[in-house]
């Protein structure tokens, strides 16, 4: 029974541990991305509304800087939400290779250590 | 290459060896955060909603001090929760963000009252998108913490 790795044991598990990786971490993208563009429609449509109200007279500087404002901090949410999703993502993606490093390992050593 | 790769295993069995075998970058989902803030959503929501119904002065600052008082109190609660949690820091900076347009909210109803006039309703229709991202972005980001278990 071998209690170690030899090198095309290694290899091909350095292989395997970044095909799981990859693959979480693209499963994830496209829920990421559509999240942004989504949210990036509405930020340019609201802003144009605030633009377009000011040129015409309708809102003063001081309301229409407030407006802006509160614009700045649903995109700052809204960017961290994709840092945040981004870390899970990779968190995810980590933890996958590891377990596919784990399965290699418990059946190198002939027990389950890990 | 052969080499690095099996330096690097072992690295990898000795760091899943100490670490427990999982890696953790963000806080676990909190199923009061998510359920705090969605009730707060619907408080702004309905609070826009009449908004846009009212005239002056019945839509002025001094008619709604006691909704933004409510709606600091809420949203306290949560920060507070918030920091207890470890690794939550992006959901943290989020409730600043909400905190700080509810503010900017508040100080543009007040410019409001010196002119004797509602906010336009165009722009209470863009605050309530904003608002609503920003809540979005909170509970898309904490759904997400779940990760995939069923709860």
């Amino acid at each position: 029974m071998s209690s170690s790795l030899d090198l095309a044991q290694i290899g091909k598990l350095g292989e395997d541990m970044g095909a799981a990786f990859l693959s979480n971490l693209k499963d994830k993208v496209p829920d990421i991305e559509n999240y942004a563009k989504s949210e990036g429609v509405k930020m340019a449509q609201c802003l144009a509304t605030i633009t377009s109200l000011f040129a015409a007279g309708a809102i003063k500087e001081d309301e229409a800087k407030l407006q802006l404002d509160i614009q700045k901090h649903a995109a700052r949410a809204i960017l961290l939400t994709i840092e945040g999703l981004g870390a899970l993502a990779v968190e995810a993606a980590i933890n996958a290779a590891l377990n596919v490093a784990k399965g290699a390992v418990n059946t190198a050593l002939g027990f389950a250590l890990i | 290459m052969k080499e690095l790769l099996r330096i690097l295993s072992k690295c990898i069995v000795v760091i899943m060896l100490l670490s427990g075998c999982t890696i953790q970058f963000v806080s676990k989902y909190d199923d009061q955060t998510d359920t705090n803030v969605t009730a707060l959503q619907k408080k702004f929501d309905t609070y826009f909603i009449n908004l846009k119904s009212e005239a002056y002065p019945a839509c002025s600052y001094s008619n709604h001090i006691s909704f933004y008082n409510d709606a600091k109190i809420q949203l306290s609660g949560i920060q507070v929760r918030a920091k207890a949690i470890p690794l939550n820091d992006i959901t943290i900076k989020q409730l600043e963000s909400l905190s700080l347009a509810i503010s900017d909210l508040e100080k543009s109803q007040q410019l409001k009252d010196k002119e004797s006039s509602c906010i336009n309703p165009l722009l209470i229709d863009t605050d309530q998108i904003m608002f609503n991202s920003i809540f979005t972005a909170i509970l898309k980001l904490e759904i997400a913490k779940k990760r995939g278990e069923a709860k």
